[in-house]
This record gives C-alpha cells, structure tokens and sequence, in this order.
C-alpha cells in the first residue's frame, strides 16, 4: 500500500522540468521542489492566539524549546528541523539567510534577531539534533484572530500565501478552544485550493487546552472527549480535517519536562492534610499565596509549569500509585492525551507522507508553470494532469472528500466503511478493514474479499447511481491495492 | 437544581440598601397623588400621561447585559450574581437563547417563540423550572431550533429585587454571526453591558472589535475578567487586556472574579471564599448601574410631574390674573389657545416635522439597504469566481447568510436612531408651546432643574438624559419587536437551489474525451460559477424584499406610535389653554363680594399644586444627593478597589433628612 509509483512519477516529472527550466530563474523553484519531496514532512501547527501552539511543539519534541508564555508569544514563524548541530537561521525576504546566535532560558530558546526587522523575517529556523523531529519537521506559526493585525496577517500569509504558491506546509496539526467561526475561515483558507488538493486528509484537529474547558475538574479530560466526540459528527467539521482529538498541551509539555523536584514538590503536597491541600488547591492565587509548609516559590514554579489541573492531577496520580518521576511523568503524558495525537501523526501523517509529498511537490509544479510559463512547460502542465488523473491515490484523496462533503449518495454504513477502507481510522491493512490489531491473516483474507464483494455489487446495481458507480470503483481498487500489498508479503504481523 | 436550597446567599454580599430607596415610595405615592388631583380636576388626560411612568418607576427594568465570546463563563456568572443555578452551564457551547433572569417571589420560567412569518409574535407560555436547560442549552436545542426569541426566568434573588434584570446572551464569535447582531440589538436597550473574557487568554481581535460595536450601542460597557481562580497568569493578562483598552479608548477598570469561588463560598457558607471571588466590586458596581438606571426613570418622572402640574395650574392662575386685570391677560391667553388649537390640528406644524423627518430618514434607509446589499451581491460575486461554488456552497451560503443578518442590523440600528432623533426634533419644539401655554410652577433654568441634574448623574443616559429614555421606551414598544425581526430573517430565508450544485457531479468530467481533465474543469466550474451567481442575486432580491417588508413595517409602526403620543400631548395643551381661557373668561362676570372669595380660593388650589410641584423637586433634590458618589467615577469606569457602600451612605443621610422635614410645610410661596 505505499504510493512508490505516485511518488516515482512525480520524481520523473521534476527530473524532466529540472531540464526544461535549465538555466532559468526557474531552476532554483525546481530544486526547491526536489529537495522538499525528499526532506521530512513538514507539519505546522495553527490556531487561534494562546490556543496553545507552542506548548504543544514542546510536548512533540519532548523539550521545552519554543517560548511560551501568559501573554500573546509567538510574533515569527518559527522552523523546527533536525539538524547535525545546533543552529539558529534567520531567512529574510529581502537578504539571504544567516545564522544568528542563540541562548537558553529556563530551556525556551532565545534568539538574538540582531535588529532585523519583524516585518522582513520570513522565517526563523532552528536545526535541533532529536529523534522527535527525524520524520517531522515542525513549524510552529502566531496565532490567527490575534488582536495584532500584523501578527494575524503574518499567520495568513504562512498558510495562505500570495500569488497562487501553494503553503510550505505538507500538513497542518489545527489546535482550537472551541470550534469558531475564525477556527472555519481558516481552515477553509487553508483547503482554498482549486479541484484535487483541497483535502481533509492533511489535516488534524486538536482541542487543545482541553483541562481549561472542563475548568479544570478533575473529569475535564472526559467532558473534552465528550467534546471531540461531537466535533468529530459535526458535518462542517468533517469536511475540513480528517480527525479531532483533545490535548491537554500544559499537562503533556508538564510530562516531557518533569524533574525529580517537581516529583518530590508533589509527594510533600499530596502528603499535607486533605483539607489543607483542599483550600490550597481551590485557586491558583490561594495555591501561590497561602500560608504553608511548601516554599511559595517552589510552588509558584511548578504551577506556572503544570497550571492547576496539572497540580491537581499530579497530586491524584501519587495519591494512586505514582512511585516515581517516570511513572508520575507517564501517567501525565497518557491523561493529557499526547500518545493518541501522536499515534494519529504517524498512521495518518508518517503513513501517508509519500501521498502528502508528492501532492504538495505537484501543487509547487504547477504554481510554478503558471508564474513561468517557458518553451516546453505545457509539456509539464499536460503530465502534471495526467499524473493527477491518472494517480490512484489522488482518486482516493477525492474521493475521501466527496465522502467527507456528504455528496456522495450512498447509506450511511457504506460511506463509513468507504472512508475506513480509503485509511480514515488508520492505513495499515487491518485497521483499513476493521479488524484488531492481531486479527490473524485469514480473518484479513476473508474480510478483504468480503469487502471487495460487496463494493463489485454496488459498483454493478443497475439501481446505484453514477456517483456511487465511481465512488465503488476506487474502492475496489483501493481493494486490490491491498490484496496486492498482501500478496508481495507487506502484510506483517503485529 | 433545586432553587431553594441555594439562594439563602448572604445579604451583605447580593442586596445593598441604597440610602435613596426609601425616596422610591414617596415619589409612586406622591405620583399617584398627583393623578388622583388630575382626575378631581376632569383631567384624565393628564392622569394618563403620569400613569404610565409611575409604572416604570414600580418596575424599572434595569437590563444589564452579559456578553462574551463563547465559553467565556457568562452564564457562570450570571449563576454567581444571582447565587443560584439557574443558567445552565456546559463545558460545550452552552447558552443557545438569550436568558433574561430578573425577579419573582416564587421561581417561574416562561419561554417567548419567534412570530411565524408575519403573524405577532406568540405569547410567552410558562414551562417548569427543571425544563429550562432543554429551551436555553445549546445541547438540548441546538442552533435554537425551538426558534426562541427568548427565556425569561424569574428567582426570588435578593440581587434582583430593585429591577435589575440580567440577560445572559450565547457567546458571539466575532462580528459576522447573526448572534452577535441580536447581541447587539439586545444592547442598544441596555443600561449596561458586562464585557466578558476569561483570564486564560488576553482579548483576541473578535473580541475587540466586538467590544468597539457594543460600544457604540451602549453607554456604559464593563469589562469583566474570569476564571482568575485557574489562570496562574490573570494578573497579567489583565494588565494586557487593560492595555488594548486604553488603545480602544475605554477607560474602564477590569473586574477580576471567579465564578467557581463564589460556588464553593454559596455552598459551603464560607464568606471567605465570596469575598476572594471577586464578585463584591461587581455587585457594588451593578447596584451602581441599577441605581442609575432607576434615576433615570424617576428623572423622566419628575420631569413629567412638572409638566402635568404646569398644566393643572394653568387655568387657576389664568382666572386669578383676569380677576386682576381681565384685559390683556385674556388677549394673550387667546393667543395661547389659538396656539394650542394650531398644535392639535392635523395641520400642526410639529405633524409636518414627523413627516419630514420620518419620510427623510425612510429615503436614507432606501439609498443605504441598497448600497449595502451591492456591496454583499459584488463581494459574493468576487468570492465564486475565486472559488468552485460546488467545493464550499454550505459554508459560503453560511457566510452570505451572516452577511445579510449584518445589514439588516445595521439598518435596524439606523431606523432606531433616526426615529429617535426625529422625536427629539418634536420634543424641543413641544417644549417651546409648553413654556407658554402651561408653564411649569418654578421657573427653572431647564440645565439646573432637578430633573436634568438626575438625569446627568445617572451615567447610563449618556447624551439627550432623560428625553433619551422617554424616546427610547416610545421607539422600543413601536419598533422592538420589528427591529427584532429585522435580524432574525436571516436565518429565515433559505436557499432552494443548493441542489443544483452536486460536487461529485465533477467525476463525470473524466470521460470527457479529448480534453484534458483540467480544461474540462474549468468549464465545468464557469458554468457552475454562472449558474451561483444567479442563484446569490435571487436569494439577495428575496432578502431586500424581506427586509423592505420588515423596516417598512417597523417605520410604520414608529410613525404611529410617536404621531399618537404626541397627539395625546398636543390634546392635553390645547386642553389646558382652553380651560385657561374659559377661567379666565369666567371673571367677567363675578361680581365684586365673591371676588375675594374667589381669589382665595383660587391661592389655596395654587397653594396645594405648589406643594405637590415642590415636593416633587425635593424627592428629585434627594435622588441626586444619593447619587452623587455614584456619578463621581463617570461613565464606564470601574470601581477599582469598590466604592464601598460609605460615601454612598454619608451624603444620602444628611440630604435625606434636610427632605423630610421641608416636605411636611408645603411651603406656600404666593
């Protein structure tokens, strides 16, 4: 099931407009190209303002790298990649890059921008050696809907940029409070791409700060996947991103970054009489404030870091169990919700990153021969079209938004097993058919060739409409591909 | 929920006596005083005008606004203010309906549908307290597909108990949502609105730009900050926050509170916590907002007391002049009533001002529902052919539809303040026939009266004092329920040839032959750009209709309204320049003895109105005293660390006993 042939063909068409751009300022836009198909993918992550982006970078990296803070923080677009050393990179609009230097505070980097101008940076790239950022690299960009106007535009032009170049970014991580009318402008900007690219499949929602929307009880985690639950049926929703989990960014950057301090710090609170830790823990100015054993500033440091909830939980998880720094630290990171985002980046986002690549490679091409059109570049235009006609892939990609638009008349119980065969729950085989992780290799057999039954029948039902005539047949053949995956001896047991 | 469990709040914490509500009492008993001597007098006319306010003042209606971005704790809140769960409260979107909470002895609900196309709106029907959450929670109703215009809920809450009324509103999520226009409409006849953020994020630029349009519908906006009990940061964010306020030009003081510590305070009766809440400084700040709120009213009042007495006067002191020296007096008494004659006929000229002003502010509307709606039909028009109708029809049909509502908002708010303008026009000139046909007792230079020196203190009037307010109850009563409407159409009118758009119709290009895939798009989504375009006029000409209906309607309804109360006014004058005439004519033939006799009588009858007249000023005099630490901080500005209730008490003191003692003489000033 690897897009290997897509990505050859696009591979193929940039070796051929490698040539045909030859010695023209074109030139450099292809080797761009090229270089970005072969580098990691790249993920932004977007939201509205102090949704939590940059604490989120944190928790991914597993570092307290990017700088957060109460008020408005992230001004620049910020890279994150992996690097042999450490490097800052200022990339201007109107110089070339340069590197500048760069300190730690309290972990957050601070980068000396040597007086260039905010409104000139383009980006800034920080090349950090860590396994995190091996297969994504991260970019973290300031939040839409920010009160600053030239903050918001700078978030705008990032994902939306000018004169039809498709957005640097191969995929988009969407953290939101709640879903807004600003959360739906954006992502529609972001889908604002003609025909085949406009697509949930690169797109992942995030309820981010999720503990703030329970007000930090002690279930809020539930009542926020009580939430995702509703956005995940919300039909406008659906159409803009292909999943929608809740994160508790301060609980999970808390997890990566818990030190033996915070450990005991914890211990010697869950250890106070209850109703002591009772009032205490009913405010964060009495948490701060008020008169006990515990040093005011050590508990001043670690509810900046951890924030109430986090406190609260904490002090649950040692009251039930946790003996150490590493079991509290785990137990943090499976409440805030991490591992499930994580688990979705890698199925929908690693698993697909040859699809994501070779689409985001095409949308360059074809920008790129509509600003410079030159001898021979109809050629590319022509191959670009026939690729896209042609790829499978990119017909499961349209179909995957059909569905997801609710245009595509078939039964509700069609369409889900449409969306989970095409990889909505997952792109390994089993989880395409619906199976458990272990199901044994002649339960897939069997469920395969049920499926492939079923969608030949619909695909020939004189009674089924055109749409779903088509719809069928890139099923079936989504069906094939996985019977030929099997078949080569892709299939491996988990 | 179980009401009476929760709302024995402490009284310290949701009630303050105000030093001058014992000055409410004397003012109702002196109005009906009042009208009961118009009656005596064969004027229930006059009765009629002085009625109608002392209702008001019974029952002032003092709205507070709750207004916010979505869970932004608003309903918490209003919870917390009232010490009772009354709003639920959800960690999803939860307020779908505008709540109004006020006061009742016992605990009642009452939920008001939308009017069905163009029928009167509905009665409000009572629904059990328990089954409130299922009309006003965005869960239980969602997108307020009960179509309700509104849920009243009525709680024995000592907070309440004055006439302040809290309207909890759904979150506005920036300016182009048709809640936010009925947020706004819902402000404009507020006397206050609480401007809601919560301390886990500084104000975003949906927020501010709401913040600016409430501002500019209602006077006094009060930025409040929650959640302070879990942000580690709220001090700084309110400092941020306090900082895009200044850029915004409001100079007003952010309240921090936290709704949970009052939650825990009110159940585990823990003043304490009540007092670390936060809610103290609002409290006193809303007892500000309702006392100004009622001064308001009671400034109206007075100056309406004045105005009836003025004319109960009139035909005594004409008589007792003519008794003096007929002659002349009746020579210009005739030309008052000729005066009052012209102003009663359908001639007047004050008719022709409301026509003028009304059929100029009617053009105005025209040239702007069409300049408007072009701009929508031009931007739409730019959005298709940027786009393929068939990728987003639902979302930019959504998006029309906002923008639509946004006009019609817009509109609604220039007829309100057109017409008002219009009255104000018509109240000037009545006050020039006023001062000489039935003068008012006291000569008063009309900035130093009382009346307006109440009205000033009370911050909520902002400009016109108290005309505004008597305007605004005239052009809401007419109007509200139209301009309501106005905004509600949007969601109202739908589109019919969404069919016509079928994405997957895209497919069928693949086997196009010759062509490549792309071209045949191309074409494909021109036709389908044309076949929108068509469709974005339709429902454009569908919604001016609509909306010309519905302005028109509301004109219409204005017009009626102000022509009727002006007429009862006109009738009331010429009334009185008759009745002055005929005393004054009636000397003539009094003989020499009864003169005497007559003209003590007459002094007596003079005496007396004197006395209600003065009395009157007095209350006003005791009002403002009240009043006066309160109007000290000016419009908008937050108590900062709480005025406390001393100042408030000391001056009212002092005032209200230099009252009561000149109130019982009856000063006879002849």
């Amino acid at each position: 099931m690897t897009a290997g042939g897509f990505v050859d063909q696009v591979r193929a068409l940039l070796a051929g407009a490698d040539r045909v751009y030859a010695g023209t300022p074109g030139q450099a836009d292809v080797a761009a190209i090229v270089q970005r198909l072969d580098e990691p993918l790249r993920v932004a992550i977007a939201g509205k303002v102090k949704a939590g982006k940059s604490t989120l970078l944190n928790a991914l990296v597993g570092e307290e790298l990017a700088p957060t803070d109460a008020g408005e923080c992230t001004r620049l677009v910020w890279w994150f990649r992996d690097g042999i050393t450490y490097r800052a990179m200022l990339h201007s609009r109107s110089k070339p890059p340069r590197p500048l230097r760069f300190a730690r505070h309290d972990g957050a980097l601070e980068v000396d921008l040597d007086g260039a101008p905010e409104a000139d940076i383009e980006r800034l790239e920080i090349e950090w050696p860590s396994k995190a950022l091996r297969t994504m690299t991260l970019i973290d960009t300031p939040g839409i809907a920010s009160a600053t106007t030239a903050i918001a535009d700078t978030a705008m032009a990032f994902f939306d940029p000018e004169d039809d170049r498709p957005s640097p970014a191969d995929a988009v991580i969407y953290l939101m409070r709640h879903f807004h009318s600003a959360d739906a402008r954006f992502l529609e900007a972001f889908h604002d791409e003609e025909h085949v690219q406009s697509t949930p499949v690169n797109t992942i929602a995030v309820l981010s700060r999720a503990d703030e929307l329970g007000v930090a009880r002690r279930d809020a985690m539930d009542s926020a996947e009580r939430i995702a639950e509703r956005y995940r049926a919300d039909r406008k929703l659906r159409r803009l991103c292909q999943a929608v989990v809740p994160v508790a960014g301060l609980l999970a950057q808390a997890a990566v970054s818990l030190r033996e301090t915070d450990f005991r710090l914890i211990g010697q609170l869950q250890q106070l009489p209850p109703e002591e830790l009772d009032e205490l823990l009913l405010s964060v100015d009495r948490f701060a404030l008020r008169p006990c054993s515990i040093s005011p500033a050590a508990r001043v440091a670690v509810l900046n870091r951890f924030g109430l909830f986090g406190v609260r939980a904490s002090v649950d998880f040692v009251g039930n169990g946790a003996r150490s720094a590493r079991q509290l630290a785990e137990a943090l990171r499976r409440h805030s919700g991490l591992d499930a985002l994580r688990g979705l980046l890698d199925s929908q986002f690693a698993g697909r990153r040859d699809l994501l690549k070779g689409r985001a490679a095409l949308l360059a091409l074809d920008s790129l021969v509509r600003r410079l059109p030159i001898a021979g570049s109809e050629g590319i235009d022509t191959e670009i079209e026939r690729i896209r006609a042609g790829a499978h892939e990119l017909a499961e990609v349209r179909l995957m938004n059909s569905l997801r638009a609710g245009a595509v008349p078939l039964p509700d119980a069609e369409t889900s097993e449409a969306e989970r065969l095409l990889g909505a729950d997952g792109t390994d085989i089993r989880s395409r058919l619906g199976l458990e992780p272990d199901a044994p290799d002649d339960a897939i057999q069997a469920a395969l060739a049920r499926a492939v039954d079923r969608w030949q029948r619909r695909a020939e039902s004189p009674l089924s409409p055109q749409d779903a005539v088509e719809a069928a047949l890139v099923v079936i053949r989504t069906c094939e591909g996985m019977a030929a995956a099997i078949a080569a001896g892709e299939l491996t047991p988990r | 929920m179980n009401p009476s469990d929760t709302m024995e709040d402490p009284p310290s914490l949701h009630h303050r006596e105000m030093t001058t509500d014992g000055v409410f009492p004397d003012l109702l008993s002196l109005m009906a005083e009042i009208e009961q001597t118009c009656v005596d007098a064969s004027r229930p006319d006059l009765a009629g005008q002085l009625s109608g306010r002392r209702a008001r003042v019974a029952e002032p209606d003092v709205a507070v606004v709750v207004a916010g971005d979505y869970k932004a704790g608003k309903s918490s809140l209003v919870n917390a203010l009232v010490g009772a769960d009354i709003c639920p409260v959800d960690e999803d979107v939860a307020t779908a309906v505008p709540t109004l909470v006020r006061y009742a002895p016992e605990p009642v609900v009452w939920v008001r549908r939308e009017a069905d196309g163009d029928e009167a709106a509905p009665e409000a029907e009572q629904v059990p307290l328990d089954a409130l959450p299922s009309y006003a929670s965005e869960r239980a109703n969602p997108g307020n597909r009960e179509r309700l215009r509104n849920v009243e809920v009525g709680i024995p809450a000592a907070i309440l108990r004055d006439g302040l009324v809290l309207v909890d509103t759904p979150g506005v999520g920036g300016l182009v949502s048709a809640q936010t226009v009925a947020t706004l409409a819902s402000l404009s006849m507020a006397q206050a609105a609480l401007f809601v953020s919560d301390a886990t994020q500084e104000y975003t630029g949906p927020e501010l730009e709401f913040l600016s349009a409430a501002r500019q519908v209602c006077p006094v906006v009060l930025p409040v900050l929650t959640k302070v009990d879990l942000a580690p940061a709220w001090t700084k964010i309110r400092e941020l926050d306090q900082g895009w306020l200044e850029r915004a030009g409001l100079n007003a003081g952010i309240m921090p509170v936290s709704s949970a510590l009052s939650y825990h305070g009110r159940s585990r009766r823990r003043t304490d916590l009540e007092g670390e809440s936060g809610l103290l400084p609002l409290v006193d700040r809303l007892h500000q907002v309702l006392h100004e709120g009622r001064l308001l009213v009671a400034a109206d009042a007075v100056a309406e007391i004045h105005a009836v007495v003025g004319q109960l006067a009139a035909p005594i002191t004409a008589e007792r002049d003519a008794l003096w020296n007929p002659s002349p007096v009746i020579a210009e008494l005739e030309l008052a009533e000729d005066r009052g004659r012209r102003l009663a006929s359908d001639s007047a000229e004050w008719q022709m001002l409301l026509d003028d002003g009304l059929s100029d502010l009617e053009d105005e509307v025209v040239v702007d529902v069409t300049n408007r709606m072009r701009i929508v039909q031009r931007d739409s028009e730019r959005t298709i052919m940027k786009t393929d109708p068939a990728a987003k029809w639902d979302e930019f049909e959504a998006e029309l539809g906002r923008q639509v509502s946004t006009v019609m908002a817009a509109i609604s708010s220039l007829l309100l303040e057109g017409a008002q303008q219009v009255a104000e026009t018509i109240a000037e000139h009545f006050a020039d026939h006023e001062a000489l046909i039935a003068p008012t007792l006291h000569s008063r230079d009309p900035a130093l009266s009382a009346a307006s020196i109440l009205a000033e203190a009370s911050a909520g009037a902002g400009a016109g004092g108290a005309a505004k307010v008597q305007w605004r109850g005239v052009l809401l009563e007419a109007g509200w329920s139209g301009l309501e409407g106005l905004a509600a159409i949007g969601s109202i009118l739908t589109f019919t040839s969404i069919s016509l758009f079928n994405p997957f119709a895209l497919a069928v290009g693949v086997f196009i032959g010759g062509k490549s895939l792309h071209q045949a798009r191309s074409r494909e989504v021109q036709r389908r750009r044309e076949q929108a375009v068509e469709a974005v006029t339709r429902y454009l000409d569908d919604a001016t209709r609509a909306t010309d209906r519905e302005w028109r309607a509301s004109l219409r309804r204005i017009r009626r309204e102000l022509r009727r109360s002006y007429q009862e006014r006109a009738d009331a004058l010429h009334r009185s320049a008759r009745d002055s005439l005929a005393a004054a004519q009636r000397t003539l033939v009094a003989d020499a003895a009864g003169r005497q006799a007559r003209l003590d009588e007459l002094a007596a009858g003079l005496a007396r109105l004197h006395a209600l007249d003065g009395r009157a000023d007095e209350l006003a005099i005791a009002l403002t005293a009240g009043a006066g630490p309160a109007a000290d901080p000016g419009p908008g500005v937050g108590p900062g660390p709480g005025p406390g209730p001393g100042p408030g008490a000391g001056a009212g003191d002092t005032a209200g006993a230099g009252v009561g003692d000149s109130a019982g003489d009856s000063g006879v000033v002849e």
